[in-house]
């Protein structure tokens, strides 16, 4: 009796350590995989003897074949084919005819196949697929129930039908002993992996396991994240995704749509619709590198007046199409607009403006003259009077008659008169008042055109503000008596007409914020947006959507604030401040919280808190 | 595909010349006629899917044999299977060829197996079992090679390449028939199928499934691994692809094809036809319309190769 007891006692140990390592794998149960009602055509052999010419299904009975590691499914070609349960896929084959025949090896006798791993470490293959009909790729999240794809007979197979497999996660490979029964039964598991393991011979149930595929105490269907392990379900901008599976954890956005599937969220991808994984953004300026359309100059209006892709900033024709940016003399101004494509002229300097830049026009002042001959090259001055003979002419001099007095205050230009006598005082030099010598004094003398108003303007010479070049106007922008037609600075700002970015305006810093060329104090777009200074709600920083959330007149690009990444509750959150970093690049402030705050609203502030201050006092003053 | 190669032409001519017709006692479609090689499908271009219909019920099956004379014809009947599952092709030996009996080989008619193939000095089988054995002439037990094997085999120079594991693991390896050792080859490729020895036996040419696709792969013994340029075609029948030297002979749903290992490309295409075994002199045949057919001959450069 004793040892009967004993007896008892060892097989049901035995009993307990067959059947235990089986149920301790068990925690992710499956649902039917696929979407049809088709029934069973093979069970599993659970005979564990692959060769002897027999099978054995969970049933006891024989509705298996010989060897057999999965399940088959009877689906007709097409049918749809679901992942069982939630998982990842970890391989695929795809590339066999859909009728692979028997002992065909296409995809090692699967032909298009799936597999998947899931939570437990288990995983399942889904055999005999239809070529290219597979929709998951290797690395993808699947959820339970998505689809993987379609079935047909691809590699070893006598029809149409699905082989599930399903094999625990010891051992790394889907060794024999690995791969395991599915079913409950007298000759199966002591506990079933369906969900609703179905009838015999038919389809399992399509419920899900209500489970917790990422085992951090939440159940898939309370989780905010069911595949990553967030037991504190953080989810910092309220959108039902938690932190550690949100693909834009700052910023709202619930769909979690990702348009380029990257797994960074539209709503904080700094390139919606290109891959972009990291988001390298060279010139911080909002747009990832990939769709910059000047990566390296921060442009985050991405300006393009002539849209031809390449954004003004970076634009060597920014208002001619240009997409190739093709620059053969390499000045940095493209063949589409230089004026002078085969030789380097970064300034596109046109004296004459008659399209031909000066470095390749032969006559810059397009007075006659070629400039190889020309006394004076950007000066017309077709008589090429040249009065003390130094081989300039007297259009490019200040003193044209070399006796050290500056034409300006040279009572005889064109007469050397150092001394400047005027005996009669009639404020015309002595060596002029008979400039001939020939006993006649000039007054006398019938004038001769010529020497009087030598660049035919009317204006006496004499009297004429550039007696070389024709200027009926005399402007004078600078006042400084040198008529802006000789006047090398006319704005008289320090820089050379030739190198001045403003020529017509004084402006001395030559600052030109979209770098199109055109100094800021005279580009009537400062920021290259293709907006106007005037009408432009933020003029200064590139915002060609001219977008103003709030209404205020001043536009979102000049008011970047808190609201992206800092929200009330998230001011301490060094990742939020990270995210509000990237965005606010430049006219941003950080409030003494932390907080970055809008500037218009911080200074409109400020302002009302110094005037109730300065009311205070007058009012006290006045008491006092 | 490239154009019509003289090539191509030589395989034409030598069908001609050397069709032998074999009658196989047993066989579902005996092999009786010579076909007119106008009757050649050569097509340059990747043709429609045509589906192999399953085969349920059972056939006849030329495992191999040993020159034209049907006396040394290894035949197995196929095991019917249920349709709609996917249980391997297991066969039955049907007929042993005298030269087995006369080396002492004892293989009983009726035994299981999955492939078979002669060697120089006796047969390779893999059983019903998945048991890779060897039996040697005068040896009185077979030796046990590989546990967990598949087909298809490929002999060469006292080696047999296999796959063992269970799909989709499969990986490759080749035993040497002297020693009995066997060396895995591109371990890091996990599934892999249809290997083809070289004539030497010193490499081999195999279909794995790379970045989810099958792709075709070259490895020697010693582990140096290359990747062949691969179209959308790789062997994929139960009889071992034919590593030719200058091609690679194999059988998918489609057909037979010879793909020109140099220019990566298909050099003639057999429509519906099967690939044969290569017999030991180094005849290469393919069944087309119930006719076996003489596709090249091989007997000058490769010598004795089995």
């Amino acid at each position: 009796m004793k040892d009967l007891t004993t007896t008892a006692l060892l097989f049901a140990i035995l009993a307990l350590g067959w059947f235990a390592p089986m149920d301790a794998e068990a925690q992710v149960k499956h649902r039917r995989p696929y979407t049809s009602s088709a029934g069973v055509t093979a069970y599993y052999d659970t005979d564990g003897v692959k060769g002897n010419g027999r099978s054995r299904d969970y049933t006891c009975r024989g509705d298996s074949y010989d060897g057999h590691s999965g399940t088959d499914f009877g689906l007709s070609v097409g049918s749809t084919i679901v992942a069982s349960a939630a998982g990842t896929v970890t391989r695929t084959n795809n590339g066999c005819a859909n009728h692979g025949g028997l002992g065909s090896t296409c995809g090692g006798y699967l032909g298009n196949w799936v597999e998947l791993s899931h939570a437990d470490g288990s995983r399942t293959v889904y055999a005999h697929m239809q070529l290219g009909s597979i929709r998951v790729h290797s690395g993808q999240r699947v959820s339970c129930g998505q689809v993987l794809g379609r079935s047909a007979s691809s590699g070893n197979s006598s029809g149409p039908h699905l082989h599930y497999g399903s094999r625990a996660g010891a051992g790394g490979s889907w060794s024999i002993s690995s791969t395991r029964a599915t079913y409950k039964g007298s000759c199966g598991r002591s506990s079933s992996l369906w969900v609703n393991q179905g009838s015999y011979q038919g389809a399992p149930g399509t419920s899900c396991q209500s489970q917790d595929s990422d085992g951090d105490g939440k159940k898939d269907n309370v989780d905010n994240c069911p595949n990553d392990k967030n037991a504190g379900q953080a989810d910092r901008d309220n959108d039902g995704k938690g932190n550690v599976c949100d693909n834009c954890p700052g910023k709202k956005n619930a769909g979690q749509k990702d348009s380029d599937g990257d797994g960074i969220g539209d709503a904080c991808d700094n390139c919606k619709h290109d891959k972009n994984q990291p988001q390298n953004d060279r010139d911080n300026d909002g747009k990832g590198n990939i769709c910059d359309n000047c990566p390296g100059k921060a442009n985050p209006g991405q300006g393009d007046r002539d849209k031809d892709g390449v954004g003004n900033v970076c634009d060597n024709c920014p208002d001619d199409k240009n997409a190739g940016q093709k620059d053969d003399d390499g000045d940095g101004v493209g063949n589409t607009c230089d004026n002078c494509k085969g030789v380097k002229n970064r300034n596109q300097r046109d004296f004459d403006n008659d399209g031909k830049g000066n470095a390749c026009d032969d006559d810059d002042d397009n007075d006659g003259i070629p400039d190889s001959e020309d006394n004076c090259r950007l000066k017309a001055n077709a008589g090429q009077l040249d009065s003390d003979g130094d081989g300039v002419g007297n259009a490019c001099q200040d003193d044209d008659d070399s006796d050290g007095v500056l034409d300006a205050e040279d009572n005889c230009r064109r007469v050397s008169n150092p001394t400047q006598a005027d005996g009669d005082g009639d404020g015309i030099g002595d060596a002029c008042d008979d400039s001939d010598g020939d006993g006649i004094t000039d007054e006398e003398e019938e004038p001769a055109a010529e020497t009087l108003d030598f660049d035919g303007d009317g204006i006496e010479d004499a009297l004429d503000n550039c007696a070389d070049v024709e200027n009926f106007a005399q402007d004078d922008l600078d006042g400084d008596g040198i008529g802006d037609a000789c006047d090398d600075d006319v704005d008289d700002d320090g820089v050379e007409n030739a190198l001045d970015l403003c020529s017509m305006v004084f402006d001395e810093e030559q600052v030109d914020l979209d770098d199109d060329g055109l100094g800021d104090a005279c580009d009537e777009d400062r920021d290259g947006d293709g907006v106007a200074n005037a009408s432009d709600n933020c003029a200064d920083i590139a915002n060609e959507d001219q977008a103003d959330t709030d209404g205020d007149g001043s536009g979102d690009a000049c008011q970047e604030t808190v609201s992206a990444g800092c929200g009330s509750e998230d001011c301490g959150d060094p990742e939020a401040w990270e995210l509000n970093e990237e965005q606010a690049t430049t006219t941003t402030t950080v409030g003494e919280g932390g907080c970055q705050q809008a500037p218009g609203n911080s200074g409109t502030g400020v302002v009302w808190l110094f005037a109730l201050l300065g009311l205070f006092w007058r009012k006290n003053a006045k008491r006092g | 595909m490239n154009e019509f190669t003289p090539m191509h032409r030589t395989i034409l001519s030598i069908t001609v010349l050397s069709i032998a017709t074999v009658s196989l006692t047993g066989c579902q479609d005996p092999i009786t006629s010579q076909q007119p090689p106008g009757e050649h499908e050569t097509h340059r271009h990747a043709l429609a899917a045509d589906h192999m219909h399953e085969r349920v019920d059972s056939e006849d099956v030329l495992l191999d044999h040993v020159g034209s004379n049907p006396g040394e014809a290894l035949i197995a009947r196929t095991e019917p299977v249920k349709e709609g599952t996917d249980a391997y092709r297991t066969m039955v030996i049907a007929s042993l060829p005298e030269r087995l009996e006369r080396a002492g080989i004892r293989i009983a008619p009726g035994e299981r197996v999955l492939d078979a193939q002669f060697t120089e000095d006796g047969v390779v089988v893999l059983g019903a079992d998945h048991v890779l054995r060897y039996h040697e002439r005068g040896m009185s037990e077979a030796r046990e090679l590989a546990r967990n094997a598949l087909g298809p085999l490929s002999v060469a120079r006292g080696k047999v390449a296999y796959v063992h594991g269970e799909p989709p693991d499969l990986v490759l390896a080749v035993a040497d028939l002297g020693t009995g050792e066997s060396t895995p080859i591109a371990p890091s490729l996990t599934t892999v199928w249809s290997p083809a020895l070289s004539e030497d036996g010193d490499a081999v040419i195999f279909v794995a499934s790379h970045e989810g696709r099958p792709h075709l792969f070259r490895a020697d013994l010693e582990g140096k691994l290359e990747s062949i340029p691969t179209g959308l075609r790789t062997p994929s029948a139960p009889v071992a692809p034919i590593w030719d030297g200058d091609a690679l002979i194999f059988q998918d749903e489609r057909g037979v094809v010879r793909f020109d290992l140099e220019t990566a490309s298909i050099e003639a295409e057999f429509r519906g036809a099967k690939l044969l075994p290569a017999d030991d002199a180094g005849h290469i045949y393919i069944e087309e319309h119930g006719t076996r057919r003489l596709l090249q001959d091989t007997t000058a450069r490769r010598g004795d190769a089995r």
